[in-house]
């Protein structure tokens, strides 16, 4: 803490538009992060609230007729992605910034081998001329360090299961070592045994390679588990950041919408019939309300809340974005 | 620990399944297409009518296709004459023999370059999309808007006939429907998460095109090229029944046919033995390529 390392990854105010002819979705609304070296960020949010347009975002793979970037900027080591041209683009993108996606039932082309998709990143990126046996023994080696046997890369996507599949797809994500890993939902799709596995694996690899990551989840469990900073996400706007400890620590203030999140994870211990759900939907992405996004389903909501958008209030390092912490002790405004 | 047992074992198992990997890619495809009986018949059937059509000349010379002879004008088959001879008297054994080496040529080359140039044109506009996609379609558009058989006739009498005139006519009015077919089947493999995983991964758009797309499309790609070669060959036998094609007196298996329907009522051996060959050319193509579609997609393999 004493000296303030240089981030990794930085968002200023960024902001989302997907454009058709009929309607604008703001996807996106002015957020703002940083990320450090071998630092673990966590993404959570409802379906739809922005977290995967934020990472195609940062790897620039958004839609390339609809997505546009309004605003705001993102840096990664140095660079200022959204300038970059396409081919610079690509020799970042696998390198030195890789992604898991979400489905690995369909993240594998299912016509070729799985050990010559991993390869892939190793050729495209193959500015030291590695020779075919060095490359086939990263691949061998990638392969073992996710838990399949490396004699299996001949195989094809189909005759995986599940949790292989996803062990091949997080191999081609870290085949080229890559400084910042992007994970969007790597469990999602995997039944809770092989996720416990999974995140279990990405922890050991993390702590190995020193990699960082950006962790897309709307599981608030696997968050506590592997994240040290965490986001909140709503319509589009980071509304609650903070160390893990921050937002898992139920004694300390929080936006009205994580109490909701929490709220509605079952308890064991407490008898109950039903879920407590946050009551109501996301709003229209289209047609965002005027002040705060969340003010139409909020239990605590004032009359300031319809009118003006909150700013952020900071109290060390945890920020909240709602009226209600105006009155509390600690917490002060913040203005970016 | 692990990393260390693995580095003293890696050279050898790696070297081991690189072997076995160049090994099996294509043994592998061809064992499975052996399985496959039937289109192993039409493998069969296709070597035997490429081996005749290239040996045409040791088995009979090709003044004999050409020789009249009005004494056995419309023979039907005998002993001498196997199937038989034609309107001229000419023995038509050879004359199919011989004309098999122009329909052929002309089915395998047009199909061949309609799929090469039909093929990556398609594969392009699909996976970029947007202005490329709009002006090369409307361009297609306006060709195809022409009726085929017109068009080849127009591009024809402009070259001037010849084979090589033939086939190039013939490619150019296919080549929109086959552009029109990939584009429609690139559009679905382009959304699929593992183009995108590539992108994240680097790839440019040729790599992806290349390795993620083609690939993918292959099937498609194999089975219409099969089917295009009887297609073909009926082309180019229009085109010379409407006297744009191969120059009379020489023999090509559609001419035949067309030269035979005058006879049709009298001897109907004239347009059923030709006819027949080219049933059998373009089933043994259509079944071939049902097989290699199979034998090539790794989900299927048994």
């Amino acid at each position: 803490m004493s000296k303030p390392a240089v981030p990794l990854l930085r968002v200023k105010n960024l902001s989302v538009e997907y454009r058709s002819d009929l309607e604008t979705v703001k996807a996106v609304n002015g957020i703002s992060f940083f990320l450090k070296k071998s630092e673990t960020f966590g993404l959570v949010g409802e379906t739809g609230a922005g977290k995967t347009t934020t990472a195609l975002t940062c790897m620039r793979l958004l839609p390339e007729n609809t997505g546009r970037v309004t605003g705001g900027e993102i840096e990664f080591e140095g660079k200022k992605l959204l300038n970059l041209p396409e081919s610079e683009m690509q020799k970042i993108r696998g390198e030195r910034m890789a992604m898991i996606f979400q489905d690995p039932m369909t993240s594998l082309n299912p016509v070729m081998p799985v050990g010559e998709q991993i390869e892939e990143a190793l050729k495209l990126h193959n500015e030291d001329n590695k020779t075919k046996d060095r490359i086939q023994k990263r691949v061998d080696e990638v392969l073992s360090m996710v838990g399949i046997p490396a004699s299996r890369k001949c195989e094809y996507p189909h005759q995986f299961s599940g949790g292989m599949k996803q062990r091949v797809v997080i191999a081609m994500a870290l085949v080229c070592e890559p400084a910042l890993l992007i994970a969007d939902e790597p469990t999602t799709a995997l039944d809770v045994t092989i996720q416990a596995q999974i995140i279990e694996m990405i922890r050991e690899l993390r702590e190995r390679l020193g990699t960082a990551m950006i962790m897309i989840t709307h599981d608030l469990g696997i968050v506590a588990q592997t994240c040290d900073n965490v986001a909140v996400m709503y319509a589009g706007k980071i509304i609650e950041m903070g160390t893990a400890e921050d937002i898992y620590l139920l004694s300390a203030n929080h936006h009205p919408y994580t109490m909701g999140l929490f709220g509605s994870i079952p308890n064991l211990r407490t008898k109950a019939r039903r879920l407590t759900p946050i009551p109501g939907l996301m709003p229209d992405p289209t047609n965002l309300p005027e002040g705060c996004s969340f003010s139409p389903r909020c239990f605590k909501k004032t009359s300031v809340c319809d009118e003006v958008s909150p700013g952020v209030y900071r109290n060390g390092t945890h920020r909240i974005s709602c009226h209600l912490l105006k009155a509390e002790n600690h917490w002060e405004a913040e203005r970016q | 620990m692990m990393r260390a047992e693995l580095n003293s074992e890696a050279p050898n198992t790696a070297a081991d399944i690189l072997v076995f990997k160049k090994e099996s890619r294509w043994k592998e495809i061809w064992r499975r297409l052996k399985k496959d009986r039937v289109a192993m018949m039409g493998l069969v059937i296709i070597c035997a009518v490429i081996f005749l059509a290239l040996a045409a000349n040791l088995i009979v010379p090709y003044s004999t296709a050409l020789k009249m002879n009005m004494k056995l004008r419309l023979a039907p088959p005998s002993a001498e004459h196997w199937f038989g001879c034609d309107g001229y008297g000419r023995d038509l054994l050879a004359r199919c023999l011989h004309g098999s080496r122009v329909s052929l040529l002309v089915g395998f080359a047009t199909s061949f370059a309609t799929l090469l140039a039909g093929g990556m044109l398609g594969a392009l506009v699909g996976y970029v999309g947007g202005k490329l996609d709009d002006l090369v379609m409307r361009a297609l558009d306006i060709f195809s808007s022409i009726p085929d058989t017109l068009f080849a006739m127009a591009v024809v009498a402009a070259m001037g006939p010849g084979i090589l005139n033939i086939c190039i006519a013939i490619s150019l009015t296919n080549i929109p429907g086959f552009v029109r077919m990939v584009r429609s089947s690139v559009l679905n493999i382009a959304e699929q998460e593992y183009i995108e995983a590539s992108r994240a991964g680097g790839a440019s758009v040729m790599h992806i095109l290349s390795r993620h797309v083609l690939p993918n499309a292959v099937g498609t790609l194999i089975v219409q090229t099969t089917a295009n070669v009887a297609s073909m060959i009926l082309t180019a036998a229009t085109l010379s029944f409407l006297g744009l094609g191969i120059n009379p007196p020489q023999p090509e298996w559609g001419a035949l046919v067309s030269e035979g329907k005058e006879f049709l009522r009298t001897a109907p051996h004239l347009i059923l033995i030709p006819g027949f060959m080219i049933c059998a050319a373009s089933f043994a193509m259509s079944v071939l390529g049902d097989g290699l579609r199979d034998a090539l997609d790794p989900r299927l393999r048994t």
